[in-house]
């Protein structure tokens, strides 16, 4: 429930964020301009361009995840114009024609006569950006009066190669991963087998290759079993089952197979509590320690949604191995200090 | 705590304010130039000691097919009556007077330090004109002052 809490609250700080992003067009420059096509003399990617009766300023600015040309146009002709965003054409190196397809936000647009709007309009893919010296922009403006289409055009010129402006990562990630045991060695055996994994992870990726997260997972059902000793203590009828869970951070390394398929390690220090999970053993049974969580997980995007936000959401299904080291870790007096290791699958999903 | 630390969020997020506009944006064309101040921040407006420093940024190109002379020793902004100096300049070579050629884009940077002391902004709120030559012809933006700008 608290989890469920979080999310939503996390999750109204980005629709709040996201909120009139068109209008405050000096945010978006200042944010996600794209340096890279900036002009010395300007040091801007502004393109003021007059042509079939309308005004336009152009710009390509572009996050993690999509590059968009942004374009605020006045209507200076005495009859409104339709800007068709669908059929606005890219032209990479004076070659590859790209389109911006039908997605969220790419709607066609009337602008009245005398007025202005702004508009943005995602490019298909940012690695369209890589290695090219130009890009030309071509913005078919229709008439509604004399029903004519006429075209309006820019053309921007790389100053300088970037890396992130041509690929395209997601900065957060969210996962819930479910397993089962695969080995234990030390004294942790002495807590016996569990049967069960679930953890929750939340990752800030900040830059495609690493990233920083949280980890909160629970272990179940250690159960009492004869050869359990750390359960002799114990009178006979007593049910003994205990719950191990594992708060921490870890460090992200990022491995690009493909544009869908990742490999993931991480490695960080945590917190783990153990405890009793059931009610017919009232005693005192609680320990906690420092400990150490490594993690290998392959990853698979295997759908793609688009938001209204002009935004897109990576659905993901994953599968993997977790070790824990509990160095120091005691309960009712007893070592438990060891190593324990988990097979997961995980599904998740990433912006 | 752990309650606090989901509690968070919403607090941050039920403190913060719709900013005021005071600088909307507007792309114009005056005398064959085409005019925007899209990097103008709508809202925020930098306090010294002495008063607000007012920084306006233009992004200008010459539609025309010639070269033309820039003169923007002439720009000021209005606040009320008052006709306060503004310091426009080529934002690139820094220049005051310069000559654009064909079709180039250009950066403009107009700014002037306000004075608190002389009083006579602290009753009202004004809307402001910025004016700045182009050519012949003046292109004109509005600009907000709160009364409290000024305290």
């Amino acid at each position: 429930m608290r989890m469920f809490i979080f999310l939503i609250l996390f999750f109204s700080q980005f629709t709040w964020a996201n909120t009139g992003t068109d209008k405050n067009i000096y945010r978006e420059l200042k944010d996600f301009e794209l340096d890279g096509w900036k002009q010395v003399e300007t040091s801007s990617t502004i393109k003021l361009e007059s042509a079939c009766g309308v005004e336009a300023e152009l710009y390509l600015v572009g996050n993690h995840r999509h590059n968009r040309l942004l374009m605020g146009i006045t209507n200076g002709n005495q009859s409104p114009v339709i800007i068709r965003n669908s059929d606005i054409k890219f032209i990479f190196d004076g070659k590859k024609e790209r389109f911006p397809g039908y997605q969220f936000g790419n709607l066609d647009h009337r602008v009245l006569e005398g007025w202005w709007s702004i508009q943005q309009v995602n490019f298909p893919k940012k690695k369209d950006f890589k290695d090219v010296k130009e890009l030309e922009v071509i913005i078919p403006v229709y008439n509604e009066k004399d029903r004519s289409t006429c075209s309006l055009t820019a053309r921007f010129l790389k100053h300088k190669e970037i890396k992130s402006e041509s690929f395209s990562y997601s900065a957060i990630e969210f996962a819930i991963d479910v397993g089962g045991e695969l080995g234990q060695s030390g004294n942790f055996k002495k807590l016996g087998d569990p049967s069960g994994y679930v953890g929750f992870e939340m990752n800030f990726f900040i830059r495609p290759e690493w990233g920083l997260g949280m980890v909160y997972a629970s272990e179940h059902n250690f159960k009492n079993t004869p050869s359990s000793k750390i359960f002799n203590r114990f009178r006979r009828g007593d049910d003994y089952e205990a719950r191990v869970t594992y708060l921490g951070f870890q460090y992200l390394r990022r491995f690009y197979l493909s544009d869908n398929f990742t490999i993931q390690y991480a490695l960080g220090p945590g917190f783990q509590t153990i405890e009793n999970s059931t009610d017919t053993y009232n005693g005192d049974i609680e320990g906690s320690s420092l400990a150490l969580s490594q993690k290998l997980i392959f990853n698979w995007r295997y759908h793609q949604v688009y938001l209204p936000s002009r935004e897109t959401l990576d659905l993901i299904l994953g599968a993997g191995v977790i070790h824990h080291y509990t160095p120091g870790l005691k309960i009712a007096g007893v070592n438990l200090d060891g190593h324990r290791s988990n097979w997961i699958v995980r599904v998740g999903f990433q912006f | 705590m752990f309650k606090l630390l989901l509690l968070f969020p919403l607090l941050a997020g039920c403190s913060s304010q719709l900013p005021m506009v005071r600088s909307e944006y507007q792309l114009l064309r005056v005398n064959d130039f085409l005019i925007t101040n899209s990097y103008v921040h709508p809202s925020e407006l930098e306090e010294k000691s002495e008063g607000p420093f007012f920084k306006y940024p233009l992004m200008v190109k010459n539609l025309k097919k010639n070269s033309r002379h820039i003169d923007l020793s002439e720009s000021f902004l209005m606040i009320g009556l008052r006709k306060i100096p503004l310091h426009c300049h080529n934002s690139h070579s820094k220049k005051v007077k310069f000559s654009v050629a064909s079709e180039e884009t250009f950066s403009v940077m107009c700014q002037t330090q306000l004075n608190n002391a002389e009083g006579m902004f602290q009753v009202s709120d004004y809307k402001a004109l910025i004016d700045v030559p182009l050519e012949g012809e003046s292109v004109q933006y509005a600009y907000l002052f709160r009364v409290e700008d000024f305290q």
